[in-house]
């Protein structure tokens, strides 16, 4: 018997396999992605349509019985139904050395929550004032001098945003809600000066008890307070920390907030009341993510402001930045070659595009960015790390208390083709409000579409289109009319929608939030 | 005389007791319910005999103690068969010996009937387990050899002189043994009396040996059996009995495996009725010990002391070893029997070599696993304390996977349930053998396969190459007990499939259709008996089909081929049939492919060519060393000839073939799962034992075609290499469990059933390497699975098809996950879903050994549920509590749930019918309003309350509920599916009838 044909067929089938192997490996190894980030943590999104429901964590806020001060939650259903949901409360008291105080209902039982229906019309934006709300809770409450609140918001469906202001004598801000708790979460910048109230809101909304480590990165070096060292955040209740005495006195530090059991959403509020420096409320949302690119859409270097941009390594490996700021005026002028800012790991490092003395950024690791750009002149920034090791940036805009006061925000990581935010009620005594679009892409045009939505639906208000890494601004007062609530961005390819107002003791930059499913990463693009 | 139904011959055993020259001599007839009265025929002969006439034959023992009951008994009675006839003074050379030794019972000895010149029987001796041994060697010719008085254990019953006081103070023959024994148990307490028993060869009778075959028929080897365990549990005294039974357990054990290696099944079945029927009867015994501590007059030493030492069935063994020396030496005139005499000896003591190391490898490797159990992770589930649930899930037709569907039960639950009352509930014990029992199981077919070839050598290379594979131990490490089992079935379904298409040696044309339809059954049969673990393997026959067919073509032996197609597809016929009507899901309707095919993630995983060809799915064979067990298989390929080489090629083409399709799927090329790679690798593994085994042949036969030269040295080479690979194979067995986990799941689950397991489910979630229990394909990674809220069990396994509802569950939790809910609890509530279980290890940590995180996305949505509480258990599995779980039976205020908002969960309920006897019956009392059952509505289920049936509401479009006006006591009960109840137990007959067929063919074949 010839042995061959046997022999040759088997000897075919393996070499089969082995060549189909080769090809395999190499289209694997060739579909390789790095992996970016240190979590899976995302910023806010709206539910997409569709979606079952949203929930909406809003952590910080503080009240008065008298409502002077207040938190108030702002619902904007864009939606042709009602938007049903609920609305928890968490309130939280502090004696005078800063503990938490129990609190407890009518019938004697631990109060740590309350729960009220809340329906929003169609098409409508609510804002629900938390003031007589919680001081409705318990005596104690209502007869306190003031108290901590946070809140909690879900909606059945999709199409509701959620945002929440805070009002304080020193001013107010707004921000949006979160949509997403984290085990990370990273305040790039934070002063704790004399006069300056620093505090982290720290909200455990689910049924299991949260245990957190947090620590300070100073000029000074890291710092971890005993205090704050595997602080156990209470189930379903918000914990408010006053920072600024276990970290005294510094211009600017950063926070870092690590889960060790459960999850938490963690947001700062910062008082600033020195006559002779800043003045001014600021409400951050802390970053739940690194990124490899941070996006800040509008940028003014204005006189009399300060504008510094705060970028922190949150990892091992030193961090390769660029700091790269592109104007308006680039098309004439040519591009502004980028700065580069070598991060070590655990360090931050701050970039001041514009200075005056009370602007807080009073640090060793600061660079001097003036020079890159002309007065007035608008531009926005790009902060990208080159060495995969992802970071984490936020800017602060200072500006004396009657033009608006202190705002620091946080940037964007991700562009979207669908992005909404609510109409501020400060928009009517602005003195200057803006909405800048960005279209993050280096090779793709933006087709941009403005629609500002109100009682009777959407109505577009612009369209335009938008060349690679360049941006259109807006002026809002011009954009808006009465009766308006939302203003809707759509666009072809994603982009970065950042709403600016400035008005006498308000100041806040906000960025739009996008609807869930159309989020993308923007390249990570070199200087060109 | 104990008379039944006797022949032709009665007159002369009458007559032969006629003639006795005793001179006082009372004849009495015992006849037992003959067909037709022999009084006329005895009183003929003996004029004077008494004629006792019994209503119905209730065996030799029985009827011989009615002689108890006649008055007027002589000092001496002789005992005997209807077939017996004395020499004219056997009677009186008994009394004679009996006075003259004071002996206590006296047999003669006994001669053939025909042939008067052969001994029967002269006197019996026996062992400490009551096995006995002629003294004489039957057939023996009588050259007076044998004439001499003396001691002995026993007399045969066929004629026994003993005194009357003795007979009595016995109370006769033990009743409880019908026929076969009872001779031994009583000469054996005649002993215990302090009784001689003796036999005087002067003493004579003929003897035709056939009153035991006229009262039982055929089946006198299995009565000896159970009557001999009768008399050694019931004649010792407790000392004795504590030393002589473990011993005669490992006895019986020992026959048994030889017995399995002999293929010779029946006689493990009587070995293990004959202790099975004994120990039903330990009351009996029980009694009997007593009777016999009130008049025993010698210790057991002193019997002991009677008996032949050690074990007769080892002596017998050794006698004719040496007989067939003797006849060697005989014969040693010719050199070719003495140099074939000399083969067989050097193989045997080879073969017992071999298997005394592959033996002593696995016990060693398996060591931890036979003593702590086989831990409860992956497939290796956990099986209920005892047989009782896995037959009440059997004969039931109520499915509680996922929310409960109507279906037809499972075999393989009747078959573990009858298993397990075969080990006397010992469930831990039947698990191992069902697991890791297949690797013996796989050995033994591997060393069979080959037989007909007729080369010991081959077939022990061929159990050494299948032992060293890795293939077994890698399944035990990742807990697939499908790949076991594949392991165990793939030689014998192979060797049963050669035979059925007579491809040479195994068969040829010749063969008798009625044989080859037989040998077909028997494919299928071992086919879905492995398929109702996982129906994949089913498949192995197709892959053994076309490799065969591809390698018979390539190697130009076509002949057969058309059989071999025809028995393929009868086979697979066959066993679909089986399996019906659980088959039929698997091809009707929506059925998933992922019921066959299984749930395994179709993402690319680790294996790549080099691991797959070296059978290294997990830790074992990781090695370089690895490669050295491909090497004398590939030998084959290049040095074997004619069918030899054929098979080699169809072995290889299996081989790569599997590797490839294992490849495929692991390495997503395929976009379905096909099973995990240890049972798509086992057809490659039993073609690689094969091939070996074809490359030792080659060596024994086709090398000598070749000149010498470099082949000459290959046998050493291929020595080397099965001696490595099987090295390297022991290293695994060192940690002696195969590298499998040290700590199962049931640590971590087992407070479900502390919780009213009955009212809740769990709704599972990871990747079906890891999982606990058989589940539906969640996604192209993971899989889900909804269970009760219990220890996943072998109950919960092959959960067939998803129903709307479970989709459903599914659906809600990905778009739940997906959204911005956060809320899951509240949606899967209604359900009964107490828990959501993220399963992302094989087993709890640090013992886990396989770990398959889940994406991040869907653990961190999770764990940002407001009502999804994390509980606090070993790392491994995320167990997450649902706050809002209502109860799958709960009880509620009238019209609460029918005005309920969808996707909301209600507040206001409690738990309903606390006390269950199973998820089909719960029992309690209820107070006015609504029952809610989360059950898919039907008919099935009723709800009474104080007696009356209540009326049944469907409420969500598929659960229930009942409207409770009057409070009092409640019954819900689940009342089977007549039509799938029918399907099942037909299904049952079906699988005994064949089974019994099949027995009784080869037994007359035999």
């Amino acid at each position: 018997m010839n042995r061959w044909p046997s022999l040759v067929l088997v000897l075919a089938m393996l070499a089969g396999l082995i060549v189909l192997e080769q090809r395999s490996s190499g289209s694997t190894e060739s579909g390789d992605s790095p992996e970016v980030g240190l979590n899976e943590g995302q910023g806010p999104l709206t539910a997409a349509p569709g979606s079952s429901g949203s929930t909406w964590y809003c952590p910080a806020g503080f009240i008065t019985p008298d409502a002077l001060n207040d938190h108030v939650v702002i619902v904007t259903n864009s939606t042709d139904e009602p938007a049903l949901g609920t609305l928890t409360i968490y309130p939280s008291l502090l004696d005078t050395e800063g503990n938490p105080v129990a609190l407890f209902d009518a019938f004697g039982n631990p109060l740590t929550r309350a729960v009220q229906p809340i329906e929003v019309p169609a098409r409508t934006q609510r804002s629900v004032s938390l003031a007589p709300l919680v001081s409705s809770l318990n005596d104690q409450l209502a007869t306190n001098t003031g108290a901590f609140a946070g809140a909690l918001a879900e909606f059945d469906g999709a199409g509701v945003n959620v945002e929440h202001m805070v009002v304080a004598a020193q001013g107010s801000d707004v921000g949006p809600c979160a949509t997403s708790a984290s085990t990370n979460w990273w305040f790039a910048s934070g002063t704790t000066t004399v006069d300056v109230g620093h505090q982290l809101y720290i909200l455990n909304p689910f049924p299991d008890d949260a245990v957190v480590d947090i620590s300070f990165v100073t000029d000074a070096g890291t710092r971890s307070p005993t205090a704050f060292n595997g602080k156990l955040i209470p189930a379903q209740s918000l914990t408010v920390l006053q920072v600024a005495p276990e970290a005294p006195a510094n211009a600017q530090m950063t926070a870092e907030v690590k889960v060790i059991a459960g999850r938490v959403v963690t947001e700062r509020l910062q008082l600033f009341e020195n006559e002779g420096g800043p003045s001014g409320l600021s409400l951050s949302l802390g970053s739940n993510r690194t990124s490899l690119q941070w996006f800040f859409p509008a940028g003014r270097s204005v006189a009399g402001a300060g504008e510094s941009y705060l970028i922190y390594n949150p990892g091992d490996e030193p961090a390769e930045v660029e700091f790269e700021l592109k104007p308006d005026s680039a098309d004439r002028i040519g591009d502004i070659a980028p700065l580069a800012v070598p991060v070590g790991a655990r360090e931050r490092w701050i970039v001041t595009v514009s200075e005056h003395p009370s602007h807080p950024v009073d640090a060793l690791a600061t660079i001097d960015a003036s020079t890159m750009v002309a007065p007035s002149e608008p531009f926005f920034v790009s902060v990208r790390s080159f060495n995969e090791i992802p970071i984490v940036a936020e800017r602060i805009f200072t500006r004396p208390a009657a033009a608006g006061g202190v705002t620091a925000s946080l940037g964007a990581d991700v562009a979207a083709t669908d992005q909404a935010m609510a109409v501020p009620q400060a928009l009517t005594e602005a003195q200057s409000a803006t909405l800048a679009v960005l279209n993050p892409s280096g090779v793709s045009i933006a087709r941009v579409q403005i629609l500002v939505g109100g009682p009777e639906g959407d109505e577009l208000r612009a369209d335009v289109e938008l060349a690679p890494r360049r941006r259109a601004v807006y002026d809002l007062q011009t954009l808006v009319e009465p009766g308006d609530q939302w203003i809707r961005v759509i666009s072809s390819t994603g982009t970065i929608a950042e709403m600016t107002i400035a008005a006498d003791g308000v100041l806040f930059s906000t960025n739009a939030i996008p609807v869930e499913g159309t989020t993308s990463t923007p390249d990570l693009l070199a200087f060109d | 005389v104990v008379a039944h139904n006797p022949g032709a011959w009665f007159d002369e055993v009458l007559r032969s007791l006629l003639a006795q020259d005793y001179p006082s001599l009372e004849v009495v007839v015992v006849d037992a319910a003959s067909e037709q009265s022999i009084a006329p025929q005895v009183h003929d002969v003996i004029p004077e005999a008494l004629v006792v006439p019994l209503l119905a034959n209730q065996g030799f023992a029985k009827n011989a103690n009615t002689i108890l009951e006649h008055k007027g008994l002589g000092p001496y009675l002789l005992i005997c068969h209807d077939d017996v006839a004395l020499a004219p003074d056997c009677i009186r050379r008994l009394v004679e010996e009996t006075l003259r030794s004071n002996a206590g019972v006296v047999g003669p000895k006994l001669l053939d009937w025909e042939d008067p010149n052969r001994i029967l029987h002269v006197g019996l001796g026996a062992d400490k387990t009551g096995l006995v041994s002629d003294l004489a060697e039957p057939g023996e010719y009588d050259q007076e050899q044998h004439d001499a008085v003396r001691d002995v254990f026993a007399v045969p019953g066929a004629v026994t002189l003993l005194r009357t006081d003795l007979f009595q103070a016995l109370g006769g023959f033990d009743e409880g043994m019908l026929v076969q024994g009872e001779d031994l148990d009583l000469c054996w307490r005649a002993h215990a009396l302090g009784a001689r028993v003796l036999v005087n060869p002067a003493a004579t009778a003929r003897h035709r040996e056939d009153l035991s075959t006229r009262i039982v028929g055929t089946d006198r080897d299995r009565f000896a059996r159970r009557h001999r365990i009768r008399s050694m549990l019931s004649n010792y005294g407790l000392a004795h009995t504590i030393r002589v039974v473990p011993q005669a357990l490992i006895a019986s054990l020992v026959n048994m495996v030889i017995a399995l290696f002999q293929g010779r099944l029946t006689v493990i079945g009587d070995i293990a009725s004959a202790w099975g029927w004994n120990l039903r009867r330990l009351g009996q015994v029980r009694r009997r010990r007593s009777d016999l501590a009130e008049v025993r007059q010698v210790n057991d030493s002193e019997v002991r002391a009677l008996q032949i030492p050690g074990f007769e069935g080892l002596q017998a063994w050794r006698r004719r070893r040496a007989d067939r020396r003797a006849d060697e030496e005989l014969a040693d005139d010719d050199p070719a029997s003495v140099a074939l005499a000399s083969e067989r000896r050097r193989w045997f003591q080879a073969s017992v070599i071999v298997w005394s190391g592959v033996i002593a490898v696995l016990l060693f490797g398996s060591r931890g696993l036979i003593t702590g159990g086989v831990p409860t992770f992956n497939e290796f589930v956990s099986f209920p304390d005892g047989p009782g649930p896995l037959l009440t899930e059997w004969s039931t037709t109520w499915r509680s996977s996922g929310v409960g569907s109507d279906a037809p039960s499972s075999l393989l639950h009747a078959l573990l349930g009858l298993g397990g009352i075969a080990l006397f509930g010992q469930m831990g014990l039947l698990k191992l053998v069902v697991t890791v029992g297949m690797l013996g199981v796989g050995a033994l077919g591997a060393y069979r396969l080959l037989s007909p070839f007729g080369s010991v050598p081959a077939q022990l290379v061929s159990l050494v190459v299948y032992v060293a594979a890795p293939l077994p131990y890698n399944a035990i490490h990742d807990g697939s007990w499908s790949g076991l089992v594949a392991y165990g079935a793939m030689p014998w379904i192979a060797r049963r499939l050669a035979i059925a298409a007579g491809i040479p040696p195994f068969g040829d044309e010749e063969t008798r259709l009625i044989r080859r339809l037989a040998d077909t059954t028997v494919v299928a049969l071992i086919l879905a008996a492995a398929a109702l673990v996982n129906p994949i393997i089913g498949g192995s026959l197709g892959v053994l089909a076309v490799g065969w067919i591809l390698g018979g073509l390539a190697t130009r032996r076509v002949g057969g081929l058309a059989r071999l197609i025809a028995v393929t597809v009868a086979a697979a016929a066959i066993g679909f049939a089986l399996l019906m009507p659980a088959s039929l899901g698997l091809v009707l309707g929506n059925a998933d492919w992922s019921l066959i095919g299984g749930t395994r993630s179709i993402e690319a995983g680790d294996l790549g060519l080099s691991e797959l060809m070296r059978f290294a799915t997990g830790p074992h064979g990781a090695s370089a060393v690895g490669w050295a067990l491909l090497i004398l298989p590939a030998l084959s390929l290049l040095l074997a000839f004619g069918q030899r080489l054929a098979w080699a090629a169809r072995c290889w083409i299996i081989i790569v073939g599997c590797v490839g399709l294992a490849w495929a799927s692991e390495q997503a090329e395929v976009n379905f799962a096909l099973a995990d790679p240890n049972v798509v690798l086992a057809p490659a593994a039993m073609s690689l034992a094969f091939a070996a085994g074809m490359a030792a042949m080659a060596f024994q036969r086709d090398l000598r075609r070749y000149r010498f030269g470099w082949r000459q040295l290959v046998p050493f080479v291929a020595v080397v290499a099965v001696i490595a690979s099987a090295g390297a194979g022991l290293g695994g067995a060192l940690g002696g469990k195969w590298e499998s986990v040290d700590l199962g799941y049931e640590t971590v689950f087992d407070f479900f059933d502390n919780e009213a397991p009955a009212h809740g489910r769990a709704l599972w979630l990871g990747e079906a390497d890891v999982m606990p229990v058989d589940g539906w394909r969640y996604n192209d990674e993971l899989t889900y699975a909804l269970t009760h809220a219990r220890l996943p069990t072998v109950l919960d396994h092959q959960t067939g098809n998803p129903d709307d509802q479970t989709q459903e569950i599914r659906d809600v939790f990905e778009t739940t996950l997906a959204g911005s809910s956060s809320r899951l609890g509240q949606r899967l509530a209604l359900f009964g879903i107490r828990y959501v279980i993220v399963v992302e290890a094989n087993a709890p940590a640090p013992a886990e050994t396989i770990a398959r995180p889940v994406d991040p996305r869907i653990t961190s949505r999770l764990s940002e549920q407001l009502d999804l509480v994390p509980l606090e258990v070993r790392p491994g599995a995320t167990i997450y509590r649902n706050l809002a779980s209502v109860p799958t039976v709960s009880a509620f205020d009238a019209d609460v749930l029918q005005t309920l908002a969808p996707g909301m969960a209600p507040t206001d309920f409690s738990t309903a019918l606390l006390e269950f006897s199973s998820v089909r019956s719960y029992r309690g009392d209820v107070e006015s309003g609504e029952i809610y059952v989360a059950a898919p509505a039907s008919s099935t289920w009723t709800l009474r309350v104080n007696g009356q049936q209540q009326p049944r509401i469907e409420v969500f479009g598929w659960a229930q509920l009942f409207p409770v006006e009057t409070p009092g006591e409640a019954t819900l009960t689940y009342s089977n599916n007549q039509a799938y109840w029918f399907a099942g137990v037909a299904q049952l007959l079906v699988w005994a009838a064949l089974v019994l067929v099949l027995i009784l063919g080869r037994r007359r074949r035999v």
